[in-house]
């Protein structure tokens, strides 16, 4: 005859290996010599002047996943840019390079259209138009005198 | 006779200066308990072993909080009800396991060797334990492994004194007559 304990400790036994490690886990945590609740929930220490680099660090590491992350996404946005947007525009830019001839006719062409815009006015001067210059009042003759 | 906790010297002032071997005593004497408790509620294997390790977290994490050091073992059991609770919670299983007896506390013996099982009778104990509903499964339970006396029960699952008679006495009737037809 058993107990109602007995009987029910008798159906997991099997588990107390089990029990055992998450007991050996748990007291794993544990540092001696400290007062546990003070090393799970350690004081706040206010941020000192003279501690800057402590403060920083304070203020960056919880968002260090962040900042990774953000890292990454701009790593990637710059490896496609390299990959593929300067590749055609080069192909683009060297098929629709001229040969130094094609260049060197373009400015003899344009430096002679420049001579013509320069010199055409010098060597053909146009006629400065002449200001009717009025007659003395004696001079004009009456409609009837008028020589045809 | 069974052995309970608050006649025990347990090393609980120890364990208040994070003691790793008082931890390890306290853990080596509650952790089969425990998981027989915490399994008669959840009904599984693995989610009691999570509910025993997060008790010992939590243990460890809140001794501050432990007032009588003589009641040490209930205030662990206490802390694994809560852990089910919100297992419960979390499964949504909430308004089932917390529906509760409306019964007048009935007359009872305070032996939980009172009833005794044959071999023969064990598979249908066990069997017969998982049909009682959850609350008088719960008291039963505590008072089997632990031998808590009414009021440590009461506490442990947050109910009133009479509510936990009430409940003990209709679970030990419910599992008599259960286990007097299974051998009929």
């Amino acid at each position: 005859m058993k107990t109602p304990r007995e009987v029910l400790f008798g159906q997991h036994h099997a588990a107390e290996a089990k029990l055992d490690a998450i007991r050996e886990k748990v007291v794993a945590g544990l540092v001696p010599d400290t007062p546990v609740h003070a090393k799970q929930m350690p004081p706040v220490v206010p941020r000192r002047s003279s501690e800057p680099e402590t403060g920083w660090r304070q203020f960056w590491w919880p968002l260090r996943w962040h900042l990774a992350g953000l890292g990454a996404a701009w790593l990637a946005v710059m490896a496609l840019n390299i990959d593929h947007t300067p590749a055609p525009t080069r192909r683009v830019v060297r098929q629709n390079a001229p040969s130094p001839r094609q260049l060197l006719a373009a400015l003899r062409e344009n430096q002679r259209q420049l001579r013509e815009l320069i010199e055409a006015p010098a060597a053909e001067p146009a006629p400065e138009p002449q200001k009717p210059t009025p007659s003395p009042r004696s001079q004009v003759l009456p409609f009837a005198m008028t020589p045809v | 006779m069974l052995v309970v906790a608050e006649t025990e010297q347990l090393p609980v002032p120890q364990a208040r200066t994070g003691e790793p071997t008082a931890w390890d005593t306290l853990f080596r004497r509650y952790q089969l308990p425990l998981c027989v408790y915490v399994f008669e509620l959840v009904r599984d294997e693995q989610a009691s072993l999570d509910i025993v390790q997060e008790t010992f977290i939590n243990a460890v994490r809140h001794i501050g909080s432990l007032r009588e050091e003589g009641k040490f073992g209930s205030w662990l059991f206490s802390i694994a009800h809560q852990k089910c609770i919100q297992r419960w919670r979390k499964l949504g299983r909430e308004a089932a396991a917390l529906e509760e007896l409306a019964a007048a506390p009935g007359e009872f013996k305070d032996d939980p060797a009172e009833l005794l099982i044959r071999e023969e009778q064990e598979a249908a104990f066990t069997k017969l334990l998982s049909r009682l509903p959850v609350a008088q499964r719960s008291v039963l339970v505590l008072h089997f492994v632990e031998d808590f006396p009414l009021e440590e029960i009461a506490r442990i699952t947050g109910s009133v004194l009479g509510t936990v008679k009430s409940r003990l006495h209709y679970a030990k009737q419910a599992l008599k007559n259960l286990l007097e037809e299974e051998m009929e």
